[in-house]
């Protein structure tokens, strides 16, 4: 047992030998800040992706996450793979010297990765309100040198939200937004998400808002809401056209009672916190009251 | 005498298959830093002694600890696997068998849920989750031992019962923690269960040094009674081995490897059941060949494994334990199959 | 060698064994005789220590049984259990080396006395093959090695015990000879044997002994030659039978009881 101490102490002793060694010698970030147009940007997150070009800056951005779709051009950019599972040696193959990312980037060992190796890293808060997205775009438009046309970005998002018709006083409208309608059930959108925020600025209560997030719901609780207006993410209906989603048996009887009154709509356009909120809300006034 | 001959040729052809494996694990290691999605010329770096910042940040922070952790936990997993099947007599048991992984699982499940609603100082937010996963991985083994050891000794099919209905337990908890977070937690979630050797840094790796080298340290020294274990219990402690401190403090060591490669790495399946039975039936059975064989074999399967997972997909990743799942799947079938078969002669 | 006075087993409400005295001594062979269910195996195995006594000790070598240490116990007690099966593979040399666990010497020394032991009791051919492919015989003349190895620190066996679980019951009848050769031998050398087996035959001409145990009680004790009788026999197992004598020459003779 005294040879067993021994070889335990040495042990100890050793390991944070090599851990003092290696914290030493790793490189130290560099400091200076550099211009516009010598950023590298790495974008990951559909909305920041959309934002940045929203501000001008697509000729730095080098490369995007696979939740990225819009504009159109995003497309050819090289993938750094899904945001939420980011590869280091990916990311630093595009030689970056920014990485901008929405939240739930990770995971955060693959974050501190890059801080280390030099990479500048902005995590961006995305509270599900109007303020939020402002402040978002103020943000970006702070860390990319680009805050003139991040005021008028939010000048243009403002503008567009004030000139949406609200929705009549008397209206009978319930409108429910679902994630996926199959076989397995129903998940549909709750507090602090997109479609929430979109139903509260057009003055329309989301009868789901008990419930936080995206969760599952059970077929009772639909019928008993009895929407008129059922929102379905592209996504997520596998290429069926809205009357046959409406004969699945998760949505049958709905369809029944109410009629088939199911739309569907862009993901990114209803899910993200992007500039396009204004046309996503302008969409649903005229799902709602045609 | 021709029997004293024949015993020495078998008993030297175990060093030049050391030497052997040793040559196959250096030359893995060199394939793994060579390959990324980041080209890294690894020749003209050693030739030349130059190379860009990224080269050198790529090989050195990024790869090297990488590799040299897969290695690590290859190793450690595998000799887990050997020693408790030789514990618990059944060729068919793995790390996994005792519940300690899924208890990890558990508490870094609860502790990625906590952090989705709760802000940590930075520091700590790097470790909880991995401090966590640990403290579930200790307080399973607690559990166990409680229901399955006694002064009068511990039963083996007792033990392996306990473990299965920890793991059922803890696979429960973990579903209903899943039903509960958002869809980014869940996410996180899953994609630690599966288990990944990104981010990987020299930290987690000196922690991980200690139990995975002082266990096979261990095993190593108590590879004759763990032998005559495997025979028969009974047996066993007729000649003298005191089995049931044999099982406790062998259950403690495997406990502490799984829980600390688990806490860092996720869920790597398959490797404690696959490669001692590899081993077996490449070089040998006796433990004196087999632990030394399973630690080099493991190293170098879960180095292969994640050289794939990196780069099969660039720049995406695939989560490793997919992989040595997929390895692991139909092999576990060809042994249940291969057992069954014995079974019908009985 | 094994000195039991008093020794009460009682599990749950059976009695298995009533105020057992018996003295096992070196320099013989002890066949325990009874019915099934008599006792016999809980009385071996409470010379193994598996049972705790409800009254009574059990002295092994003039010290209480339990007060033992496992690894020094091992070096004086062996057991030889009935034909095993469930072993993982490995040579037979490899594992009568692991016999020599509780000894210090070096590799060479141990596999020296597997040889040399190997040769005595002729299984030098099974040596190199796996425990997993041997027949139950081979098996069997593998474990008396075995335990012959865990034993032996000189050719003087004199406060060695060996214990045998229905030692010919996977036998041929020439490896039973083999086997009993072999005890006989141990016997010789100073060595303590206890034997349980169901052929009272076969074993009551090997042992010098015999303890006849009924209903959890000992019923008669001593010398085989005095005691293989048709009244004790009739006794024990509760039957009607003969005691036939087989003269096979003028020195040797075989009794064997007939039902």
């Amino acid at each position: 047992m005294k040879n067993g101490k021994l070889i335990f102490t040495t042990q100890i002793l050793v390991s944070l030998l090599m851990l003092s060694l290696f914290t030493i010698a790793s490189p130290i970030a560099q400091s200076q800040t550099p211009l516009s147009k010598d950023m590298r940007i790495v974008s990951a997150g559909g909305s920041v992706t959309e934002i940045l070009y929203a501000l001008g800056m697509k000729p730095q951005i080098v490369a995007a996450d696979t939740s990225s779709m819009y504009p159109q051009s995003v497309s050819t950019l090289p993938k750094i793979g899904y945001y939420r599972q980011l590869s280091v040696e990916g990311v630093l193959a595009m030689r970056p010297t920014h990485l901008y990312a929405a939240l739930g980037v990770g995971p955060e060992q693959v974050l501190a990765q890059l801080r280390n190796a030099g990479v500048k890293v902005h995590v961006f808060e995305q509270a599900r309100t109007v303020t939020g997205l402002i402040k978002q775009i103020r943000e970006i438009g702070e860390h990319t040198n680009a805050s003139e046309e991040a005021e008028r970005l939010v000048l243009t998002v403002n503008n567009q939200l004030s000139t949406i018709k609200k929705l009549s006083a008397h209206h009978q409208q319930r409108a429910v937004f679902l994630m996926s309608a199959s076989e397995r059930g129903i998940m549909a959108a709750g507090r602090n998400t997109v479609p929430n925020l979109i139903m509260d600025i057009v003055g329309l209560r989301n009868p789901y808002d008990n419930i936080e997030g995206f969760k599952p719901v059970s077929i009772e609780s639909f019928l008993a809401i009895a929407p008129t207006q059922v929102l379905i993410a592209a996504h997520r209906t596998g290429g069926l056209s809205a009357q046959e989603m409406c004969q699945q048996p998760a949505l049958a009887q709905w369809a029944s009672m109410q009629g088939c009154n199911l739309h569907i709509v862009d993901a990114l356009l209803f899910l993200g916190l992007t500039p396009r909120l204004p046309e996503a809300v302008a969409q649903f006034t005229s799902i709602v009251e045609p | 005498m021709l029997v004293k001959k024949q015993i020495a040729i078998q008993q030297k052809g175990y060093v030049p298959t050391i030497m052997m494996l040793c040559a196959v694990l250096l030359a893995v290691a060199f394939i793994a830093l060579n390959a990324g999605a980041v080209k890294v010329n690894i020749w003209q770096w050693i030739g030349s002694g130059s190379a860009s910042p990224l080269q050198h940040t790529i090989l050195w922070d990024i790869r090297l600890p990488r590799i040299l952790m897969t290695m690590l936990t290859g190793a450690g997993l595998a000799i887990c696997g050997a020693v408790l099947q030789a514990i618990c007599r059944n060729p068919l048991a793995d790390p996994g068998l005792i519940g300690v992984s899924s208890s990890a699982a558990l508490c870094a499940g609860a502790a990625l849920a906590l952090l989705s609603v709760v802000q940590l100082p930075p520091l700590a937010m790097t470790y909880f989750v991995p401090l966590s996963a640990f403290v579930g991985a200790t307080l399973s083994l607690i559990l166990l031992l409680k229901i399955a050891d006694s002064a009068q000794g511990m039963n083996t099919l007792v033990l392996i019962l306990a473990g299965v209905a920890i793991n059922a337990g803890a696979m429960t908890l973990l579903g209903l923690i899943q039903y509960v977070v958002d869809d980014a937690t869940l996410r996180q979630i899953t994609f630690w269960s599966m288990g990944s050797y990104a981010g990987i840094n020299y930290t987690s790796l000196s922690i991980t040094t200690v139990p995975v080298v002082l266990g096979a340290y261990y095993f190593w020294q108590i590879r004759h009674p763990l032998m005559l274990m495997s025979c028969s219990e009974k047996q066993a402690k007729y000649q003298g081995v005191n089995t049931r401190k044999v099982k406790l403090t062998s259950l403690w060591v495997v406990a502490a490897i799984v829980a600390v490669c688990v806490s860092f790495t996720g869920i790597v399946g398959f490797v404690g059941l696959v490669v001692p039975h590899i081993c077996r039936m490449l070089f040998g059975a006796h433990l004196r060949i087999l632990l030394p064989t399973s630690i080099l074999f493991g190293a170098i399967l879960v180095a292969l494994a994640d050289t794939l997972a990196r780069t099969l997909i660039i720049p995406a990743e695939i989560p490793i334990g997919l992989i040595t799942s997929m390895v692991g799947v139909p092999f576990f079938l060809y042994l249940i199959v291969r057992e069954k078969r014995k079974f019908n002669y009985v | 060698m094994f000195n039991l006075s008093a020794v009460t087993v009682v599990a749950g409400q059976k009695t298995l064994l009533n105020d057992v005295s018996l003295v096992f001594k070196s320099n013989s062979i002890t066949a325990i005789l009874g019915a099934n269910g008599a006792g016999k195996s809980t009385l071996f195995k409470s010379l193994l220590g598996e049972y705790p006594l409800n009254k009574g000790i059990i002295k092994f070598d003039g010290r209480p049984l339990d007060e033992y240490l496992l690894k020094d116990l091992s070096k004086k007690r062996a057991y030889i259990a009935q034909a095993k099966t469930g072993f993982f593979s490995m040579l037979v040399y490899e594992y009568l080396q692991l016999a020599r666990l509780q000894y210090y010497e070096t590799d060479e020394q141990s596999q020296n006395l597997v040889l040399k032991f190997s040769d005595q009791f002729h299984i030098t051919h099974l040596l190199m093959r796996d425990v997993t492919q041997l027949s139950g015989g081979e098996l069997q003349l593998i474990e008396f090695v075995r335990a012959y190895l865990q034993l032996y620190e000189t050719s003087n066996m004199h406060n060695k015990c060996l214990l045998l679980d229905e030692p010919a019951s996977a036998l041929d009848i020439k490896q039973t000879r083999l086997l009993y050769g072999h005890l006989k031998t141990f016997q010789r050398a100073g060595g303590c044997i206890i034997i349980i087996d169901h052929d009272i035959n076969a074993v009551a001409n090997l042992a010098t002994n015999l303890v006849y145990i009924k209903l959890g009680e000992v019923l008669a004790t001593g010398a085989s030659s005095e005691l293989f009788t048709k009244a004790h026999i009739d006794d024990c197992f509760d039957t009607s039978g003969q005691i036939i004598v087989h003269k096979a020459n003028s020195l040797h003779e075989n009794k064997m009881y007939h039902v």
